[in-house]
């Protein structure tokens, strides 16, 4: 379970300016800050409305970036992750 | 595969379709003639994935890499034309538009973009819905559409996924129409995912989404909408029900 910070028009941050609700989710459990914040999170009871007009209610959960670059953020942070795990592995005598 | 091309109103040589602009049907239609359904002078036509350059009177036919109408638009050699909808440009807007195709004898309509509506599971579209079960979950078809029910251990579900994959670019939203969601609001999720989940746990759902949305619990009709708009290309349908019962009468994607 994570604790993320939503801002006036739901968008989703990993720190708080002051001004916003923290909401804890596991859905973005294992995510790079870059993909969080290219998220809008919608929570349970309220609404937003699309610049046209259509309304979504919560819960909704999804991008307002480009999902594309969202993921290629994701499988970067990942890569990186994996090359730490082989790095203090390889100093415990593990070859990968 | 997906080009663009525009061409004014008509059809033109070497072309393997018309393009006709009229508010009744067309009388001796040809095949692959496209009908659409306009009161307003169409000046020129663009197949295209993303919307064109605006033009008064241009009609706007987007194509995706599926359809029920699709053809063959030259008359030697082969580019497979994938319609999806249309729009025409008039009074400064994109407006909808209904359009048919002329095949195999008789008119067609072009996909709505709905992937369930009642009874009909559009299996040309998604091939067929695939059913993930834990424990005591159901999963049953009927006029009102598709329900999902499970009443057995805390954190399984029924589930079920479209088997191919959908071309998003072209649509802004995932709409459902729910007729019943009963049982925690967190339990019954509709959505959109990269790759379909064969797990039988709903705690693991959420997070294997790239959109969705919770269903309230309500006996009254509910319209449920994703915001799809910023994802493109092959994405799977899966809706779960856990500790629930989820009725979709209709799942639609729009542009």
């Amino acid at each position: 379970m994570k604790t993320i910070y939503i801002d006036s028009d739901f968008k989703c941050h990993i720190t708080n300016d002051g001004t916003m609700t923290a909401m804890e989710t596991d859905f973005f459990d294992g995510k790079c800050d870059s993909f969080i914040e290219g998220y809008r999170f919608i929570p349970s009871g309220e609404s937003w409305t699309r610049s046209d007009g259509i309304v979504f209610y919560g819960e909704m959960v999804a991008p307002w970036e480009p999902y594309s670059e969202l993921d290629v953020a994701q499988r970067e942070y990942e890569k990186q992750l994996l090359s730490v795990y082989a790095e203090s592995l390889k100093t415990v005598g593990v070859i990968l | 595969m997906i080009f663009n091309v525009s061409g004014g109103s008509g059809g033109s040589a070497g072309l393997n379709f018309k393009i006709i602009g009229a508010t009744s049907m067309p009388s001796n239609p040809k095949e692959n003639d496209i009908w659409v359904n306009t009161s307003d002078k169409i000046t020129d036509w663009v197949f295209s994935v993303t919307q064109p350059t605006s033009a008064t009177g241009r009609v706007w036919i987007s194509v995706g890499t599926s359809s029920i109408v699709e053809f063959n638009a030259l008359k030697k050699n082969g580019i497979q034309v994938y319609p999806i909808s249309v729009k025409q440009y008039t009074n400064g807007a994109w407006k909808d538009v209904t359009a048919k195709s002329y095949q195999n004898g008789k008119w067609r309509d072009w996909w709505d973009g709905s992937v369930i509506y009642g009874d009909n599971k559009y299996t040309e579209i998604v091939g067929e819905w695939k059913t993930i079960l834990g424990d005591t979950g159901q999963v049953t078809w009927g006029t009102d559409g598709v329900t999902l029910t499970y009443t057995g251990n805390v954190g399984r579900h029924a589930s079920i996924y479209g088997k191919n994959p959908i071309d998003v670019t072209s649509y802004k939203t995932l709409r459902a129409t729910v007729t019943k969601a009963v049982g925690t609001t967190a339990n019954n999720i509709i959505g959109v995912r990269k790759s379909p989940t064969t797990s039988t746990s709903i705690t693991d759902y959420a997070s294997g989404y790239a959109a969705y949305a919770t269903v309230p619990a309500s006996d009254n009709e509910q319209i449920i909408n994703i915001d799809i708009s910023n994802l493109s290309g092959d994405y799977y349908v899966q809706l779960a029900s856990g500790i629930a019962t989820l009725t979709v009468k209709r799942l639609q994607f729009i542009s």
